[in-house]
């Protein structure tokens, strides 16, 4: 059965606050939509993958990068056809391609492509942390911490309540519909189409019927109309917990910082500009890279005040 | 506690009414067990209880309902939450959170109940149901019976003084049936509970309710003391269709032949002690219906193995043969591989290691489309059958996905119909019809191909009495004709009165396979009632393998 | 004080603010013209906007119990289909849901459709685009039930959906991704994954018009039953009548 990404490894990365891992894949996120020197973006890649390491998620983040690496292509590419605004011109395209022209290729172009493949890379990495380390229930409270609507949130956390018993009814309906003489991997395109359909008309009317009971079940327990509701659960910020937030979070001011004061930029067009950094932007880089790594290290520390 | 007065209700658009003059009152710390038809009006009584009816539902209402001291018109569900709790049928529709802590907070957030009051409750409730161990489990982990529990408790955390249960184990497996109903009685008897329980099975609850009350067509048609209606309305209940007892069967059997019998036995214990004059002169040997059977096998398997991908193995060294014309009841605990085995039977599954064969075919060979000409499946829950928008549409689906020729379609359909009543619904949408009539559709649409062997999982579960009698005659009928039916079951007392013989697995393995009564009898988990009745009059020569009321009534003439 | 009112003028200043700071840069506004940054955050808001409108539309158990349960089916029939990235059932699953169940639920169940599948495929930024392409298609149908669309109008809705989803997919991917941002690069941009949306768009109008008409007759029939409308005829004087009214 297709089940979550989740899976409680039960590493410090795991166990940390869903908000401070929220905050710091926010951080990359905003980090690497802001910045645009390629030796930048390769290190925020990069401050991911002990992260990636210490939570045991290695196999997982592979496939997912596997994936990935085809939109990187498709990264490279485009942007080698589209851009002909570099100067080191590598191919010129003998023929001419509507709207687009002759397409050139450019040195300039392709150093883009793989910058932004590095950008990609950072942020599907920072992302797969949350999917693979974060359980759906507890994002779900921190949507509810962040205030966002209640309804929206139990509407969702239903949704992937009954995930499983769908799945399950699917499996039963299936057994029912090829005991029927459906086949469902033979046959005519269109057969299959029908032998499909019969299985998705049946899933469906069950689960219309499941609504029905499912909302009779939670007018019995007082869900009423609009009021006030207190949440029993709720996720707890110790000082740790905090400081980890403050440190999840400064990357994202650093960013925005950096963006303001014009730091972490670099020139592509017309003509590639010196790879060398700047003093003050080398102890920026090093800032980063610093603070992002700190999440690893509260990590740890957690977990040892957790079991004292 | 509760008091009705001229309650008449119609659901919206209804032209006949779903309840119809109740009056009733209920005291507190009763236990009230209330059965009759399905379509009768147990639901509908519920549902007003907790004013379900009409704040959700809608429709037309007259009458007074007065539950606790709230005019269930004036308050809300919301507000009768706290007074009344309510347990419905599908344990899987009613939990709505991911774990079962939170499961049990839900109703308290909704009242806005402060944090610490609510963990108090929590805490509270999952002692009370003895399920601390399954406080921060997943809810998709557990099983039916737990999550039964789960639902009792959450409701039970709003501190209502009134626990209503809609059919609460029909959905369970008898342990899990047989735990939930123990915890119920234990909450009326020491909690002080009042219980309205809806139920079909009676045998498990006669002795811990006070009272029976019946619904017929939307009106109470009996009304008293357990053990006086079983005694007095007997025939009237039989008539409703419902499932009386077989012990009781008995002792109204035996008066009818003119035996008197002091009083009416409710649990097997008081039926020793009353039975014991009435059995006495009774000896000597019963009838038994089959014999042997010597017919090539249809359905034959050689040391079957089967492991799930996820290496479990589910059956192991299975050899068996069944062969034409033969009931056979397959039965075992949870998980004891029952279904599984069917499955390969249709090549659903196939074999790890060994073979099974079908008429004569390795399933290996065949699709499940080839051998669905010759095995019929039969599941569960016919909802899982219907997604056509007519019957007509429904039956001829699976003939047309077997590629049968326009004009055979339209005789076996109609055949089909005719044999299982469903003429007048052929253009109806089959999901709007009743229980009944939907296992009748999601059974023509099987039959339809004419099988030679049909496998039936699990057909009755949580049926009414009624229906499950209509059933098993129809499959009685349909054996006689020289096909084969294997039941899947969990329900000794049908397995007892209907099938030949019966397979006994346990852990993937047969553990015994013989005639019914060599099976069943002494078995302790698995024997009938009569079975366990007849143990205490072995001395004076009551076979100790007897099984039905028929047996016993049979050897008296 | 309506809420959507604040949003909208967010999402408004947003969106003028950054078409400034790129017409007038430089200027120490321009992080405002970086457009992958600015458009996930303008369909961020556009969706905690819907978010809040549901809480304030749904106001019974009956609303969210369908929404969640549409969305589940939804994502169901997402999952085992998402390693071929051009087949997307669910699109007219979610389309049918909003022409039947109005703007409000169509949205709810795109968005909760998005959301949910991606805890088994994968959260990332994509996961609000999503959400939002989604939850667009739901709102639109919403509105084509004013016109009683035919099996053919079904068809063509689909096929402009399956494209629609992909431009909205491209557009994430051109803002962050691309130089320049041009006309030029977002036609390239939006033609990169042409054969995708077309088979997104093809897969969708086949079961439009396979199965649209039924399954939105399956959710009309549902609908009628779920509202429980009033009987107004034949009342006896000691009958209350009510319609449901949570």
């Amino acid at each position: 059965m297709i089940s979550l990404r989740y899976r409680n490894k039960g590493t410090p990365v795991h166990k940390l606050n869903p908000f401070c891992k929220l905050a710091w894949a926010g951080s990359i996120l905003v980090l690497a939509l802001i910045l645009d020197n390629p030796l930048f973006l390769l290190v925020l890649f990069l401050s991911t993958l002990p992260v990636i390491k210490a939570a045991r998620v290695w196999k997982e983040w592979l496939s997912t990068m596997k994936f990935t690496l085809f939109l990187c292509l498709a990264i490279i590419l485009i942007n080698a056809l589209v851009s002909s605004h570099g100067s080191h011109v590598l191919l010129e395209a003998p023929f001419r391609i509507p709207i687009m022209g002759a397409p050139v290729i450019t040195l300039e172009a392709i150093v883009y492509g793989v910058a932004m493949s590095l950008r990609l890379l950072a942020i599907i990495s920072a992302f797969a942390i949350l999917t693979f380390t974060v359980h759906p229930d507890d994002m779900m409270l921190a949507m509810i911490r962040m205030k966002l609507p209640y309804k929206s949130v139990l509407v969702t956390s239903l949704s992937t309540r009954f995930i499983p018993t769908l799945f399950d009814d699917i499996e039963r309906i299936t057994d029912v519909q090829r005991s029927r003489g459906v086949e469902l991997d033979k046959g005519r395109l269109t057969h299959r189409i029908r032998g499909r359909s019969s299985i998705v008309t049946a899933l469906l009317s069950n689960s219309l019927d499941r609504a029905v009971q499912v909302a009779e079940a939670m007018e019995s327990r007082a869900f009423g109309t609009g009021r006030n509701r207190t949440f029993y659960k709720d996720i707890r910020f110790s000082l740790i917990d905090v400081t980890t937030l403050v440190f999840a979070l400064l990357p994202c001011a650093l960013g925005i910082f950096m963006a303001v004061s014009k730091y972490g930029q670099y020139q592509y067009y017309p003509t590639l500009g010196g790879i060398g950094l700047s003093g003050i932007e080398w102890f920026l880089l090093a800032l980063m890279v610093s603070i992002l790594s700190v999440i690893l290290l509260l990590a740890h520390v957690k977990q040892r005040v957790d079991l004292d | 506690m509760i008091r009705i007065e001229g309650l008449t209700f119609y659901y919206s658009g209804a032209t006949q009414p779903s309840l119809q003059d109740i009056n009733l009152e209920v005291n507190g710390g009763e236990f009230v067990l209330v059965t009759g038809p399905s379509g009768g009006g147990k639901s509908s009584l519920c549902r007003c209880l907790n004013g379900l009816i009409p704040h959700f539902y809608g429709g037309k209402i007259a009458g007074r309902v007065e539950v606790g001291g709230l005019d269930t018109l004036k308050h809300s569900t919301r507000e009768l939450a706290t007074r009344v709790g309510m347990v419905f049928q599908d344990p899987e529709n009613q939990l709505v959170s991911l774990d079962v802590e939170r499961e049990i907070a839900f109703g308290l957030e909704n009242l806005a109940f402060p944090k610490e009051l609510i963990a108090k409750r929590i805490e509270e409730s999952l002692d009370t149901l003895g399920i601390s161990d399954l406080r921060y489990r997943h809810l998709h982990e557990l099983s039916g019976g737990e999550k039964q529990k789960v639902a009792i408790a959450s409701v039970l955390a709003l501190h209502p003084s009134i626990l209503i249960l809609d059919e609460p184990t029909s959905e369970l497996d008898p342990k899990g049936a047989e735990e939930v109903l123990s915890v119920v009685t234990r909450l009326n008897d020491e909690l002080g509970l009042t219980v309205i329980l809806v139920e079909h099975r009676l045998d498990r609850v006669l002795q811990y309710a006070d009272r029976l009350i019946a619904f017929n067509q939307g009106r109470i048609t009996v009304d008293g003391k357990v053990r006086d209606i079983m005694g007095s309305c007997y025939q009237e209940l039989l008539q409703m269709g419902v499932g009386v007892p077989p012990m009781i069967r008995l002792v109204q059997g035996l008066r009818d032949r003119g035996i008197s019998i002091d009083g009416t036995p409710l649990t097997v214990k008081e039926g020793r002690a009353m039975l014991d004059k009435a059995l006495h002169g009774v000896s000597g040997q019963f009838t038994r219906s089959s014999e042997g059977n010597n017919s090539k096998p249809l359905v034959e398997t050689t040391r079957l193995w089967y492991a799930y991908p996820d290496g479990l193995t589910a059956l192991k060294d299975i050899s068996l043969s069944i062969g034409a014309g033969e009931f056979v009841a397959i039965i075992g605990r949870n998980a004891s591989g029952k279904t599984t085995l069917v499955k390969h039977f249709n090549h659903l599954l196939t074999p790890t290691k060994g073979r099974v064969k079908i008429d004569g075919i390795d399933t290996r060979g065949a699709t499940i489309a080839e051998l669905a000409k010759k095995v019929g499946f039969v599941f569960q829950n016919p909802n899982d059958h219907l997604f056509a928008d007519t019957v007509n549409d429904e039956i001829t689906f699976t003939l047309k996905n077997l590629g049968f020729d326009s004009s055979e379609i339209e005789s076996r359909t109609s055949e089909v119909l005719a044999k299982f009543n469903l003429i007048e619904y052929r253009n109806h949408y089959p999901r709007s019809l009743s229980g009944g009539e939907k296992q009748r559709v999601a059974l023509a649409s099987v039959l339809a191909l004419n099988p030679k062997i049909l496998i039936l999982d699990e057909p009755t579960r949580g049926m009414e009495y009624r229906l499950k009698s209509e059933l098993m005659c129809f499959l009685e009928e349909y054996r006689q004709q020289g096909n084969t039916v294997i039941l899947v079951s969990h329900d000794v007392e049908m397995v007892a009165e209907y099938a030949d013989r019966v397979i006994l697995l346990s852990e993937g393995k047969i553990v015994v396979d013989g005639e019914k009564h060599d099976v069943l009898s002494q078995a302790l988990l698995f024997s009938p009632q009569i079975n366990r009745l007849a143990q205490a009059f072995t001395g004076y020569g009551v076979p100790n393998n007897i099984l039905t009321v028929d047996e016993v009534l049979g050897m008296l003439s | 004080m309506k809420r959507r009112y604040i949003f909208l003028t967010l999402i408004l200043a947003l969106g003028i603010a950054s078409f400034m700071a790129s017409v007038f840069s430089p200027s120490p506004l321009d992080i405002l013209s970086n457009w992958g940054l600015v458009s996930t955050i303008l369909v961020s808001l556009a969706i905690t906007a819907f978010f809040f409108e549901f809480e304030e539309a749904a106001v019974s158990s009956k609303e969210i119990a369908l929404v969640g349960m549409l969305g589940t089916v939804a994502t169901v029939i997402r999952i085992p289909f998402a390693a071929i990235p051009s087949v997307q059932p669910c699109t007219a699953l979610i389309i049918c849901s909003g022409y039947v169940f109005g703007p409000v639920a169509g949205f709810m169940v795109g968005a909760i459709t998005a959301l949910v599948s991606n805890f088994f495929l994968g959260q990332g930024p994509w996961t609000i685009y999503q959400m939002f392409a989604w939850g667009m298609a739901g709102i639109s149908a919403a509105y084509l039930k004013r016109f009683n669309l035919s099996t053919r109008g079904l068809i063509a809705f689909g096929i402009i959906w399956g494209y629609a989803f992909g431009a909205i997919m491209n557009t994430w991917f051109w803002a962050s991704f691309i130089y320049p941002l041009t006309l030029k690069t977002f036609i390239v941009a939006q033609l990169n994954s042409v054969w995708f949306d077309t088979a997104h768009a093809v897969g969708t109008a086949v079961l439009l018009g396979l199965f649209g008409k039924k399954t939105i007759a399956i959710l009309e029939r549902f609908k009628e039953k779920f509202q429980w409308g009033t009987l107004k005829t034949d009342l006896p004087p000691t009958l209350h009548v009510f319609a449901s009214d949570t």
